[in-house]
């Protein structure tokens, strides 16, 4: 590992390494993808990784990160981490409550999943009250190892629960989109109206 | 108005989310203030029109702001102040101008006319 890539990765544990010194024994990090996707789940996960391994290289938001990379990074943290977990969010359910309110309970759901319990948890900013226990961290995913962890994690699950779902919805691309709105998605609404697994309160998802 | 111990971390803060008209701190307490003005009391108390949505954006504001400033694990207090007075005192108010909590309470001023002052705490 390079001096600028160690340089790198010492910043992103500043959080961590602040709770620890503060007492804490167990700092988990906890991310969502899927919020701005027009089908599908929202997806959340939550990591807690082992205090001397969180110098993972390569680590990121899992937005900057190309696939191969991603998975790679994913079968590491997987490997490496105390415990991990994540949480599904229906579209239906997305629909039915906010997509903020959604994001909320995302992450309590895959918080309160983890095999051990953290003493604190590292969030990636939501504009809302997630309570007592959770330190939110405005662009959580670029700053913190246990966030970007997360958020790798949520992403790679979802990719793959949108592969799967576009077997049985053949006629949106799901499968390269991942059910964002790609000019070719939004072409397939129109044509062919959205299927169960559209968030029918997003915009562009009903004609 | 709040310098009996509070700490004033800002006044008429302002995010993409909503403005707060006063944050102040003592110890573990963060206090976001909302302050209400009318002159009478014909479209009902001043602290009736903090509604829904603003309550919705003050706690937005306010979520941000802990966030950005690192105070996420202070205790917060919404709180409300709710100012009824006459024309007569607000014209005395503006000639001397500065921020209103303050100049209310100053000695200096010579009121004729009635103030109801009612301070709510964690009226959401």
């Amino acid at each position: 590992m390079n001096f600028n890539e160690t340089k790198r990765l010492l910043n992103l544990c500043r959080y961590e390494s602040n709770l620890y010194l503060d007492g804490y024994d167990l700092v988990a990090g906890v991310d969502e993808t899927g919020r701005g996707s027009l089908a599908g789940p929202l997806v959340a996960a939550a990591v807690i990784i082992h205090r001397e391994k969180l110098m993972i290289e390569d680590i990121n938001d899992s937005k900057k990160l190309s696939k191969a990379r991603r998975e790679r990074i994913f079968s590491e943290i997987i490997k490496s981490c105390i415990c991990w977990s994540v949480a599904e969010i229906s579209p239906a359910d997305v629909d039915r409550l906010s997509i903020t309110k959604a994001n909320i309970i995302a992450f309590k759901k895959a918080v309160s999943s983890l095999k051990v319990k953290p003493d604190i948890v590292l969030a990636d900013f939501v504009s809302g009250d997630l309570g007592k226990g959770y330190v939110p961290v405005i662009k959580g995913d670029q700053l913190s190892v246990s966030i970007a962890a997360a958020s790798i994690i949520a992403k790679v699950v979802r990719d793959s629960i949108m592969v799967k779902l576009s077997r049985c919805y053949p006629e949106y691309g799901l499968e390269s989109n991942k059910g964002y709105g790609t000019r070719q998605h939004l072409m397939s609404l129109e044509k062919y109206g959205p299927s169960i697994i559209h968030r029918v309160s997003f915009r562009g998802v009903l004609s | 108005m709040e310098k009996n111990g509070y700490t004033i971390l800002g006044r008429n803060y302002r995010n993409s989310y909503g403005e707060i008209d006063l944050i102040a701190r003592k110890s573990k307490d963060l206090v976001f203030l909302e302050v209400k003005t009318r002159t009478g009391l014909q479209y009902g108390y001043p602290f009736e029109a903090v509604g829904k949505s603003k309550i919705s954006r003050i706690r937005k504001s306010a979520n941000f702001y802990m966030a950005k400033n690192n105070l996420s694990y202070l205790d917060v207090h919404f709180n409300v102040i709710s100012i009824v007075m006459d024309n007569e005192i607000i014209r005395k108010l503006l000639k001397g101008a500065g921020y209103f909590p303050d100049t209310v309470l100053s000695e200096n001023l010579d009121i004729n006319g009635k103030i109801e002052i009612e301070y709510i705490e964690n009226a959401f």
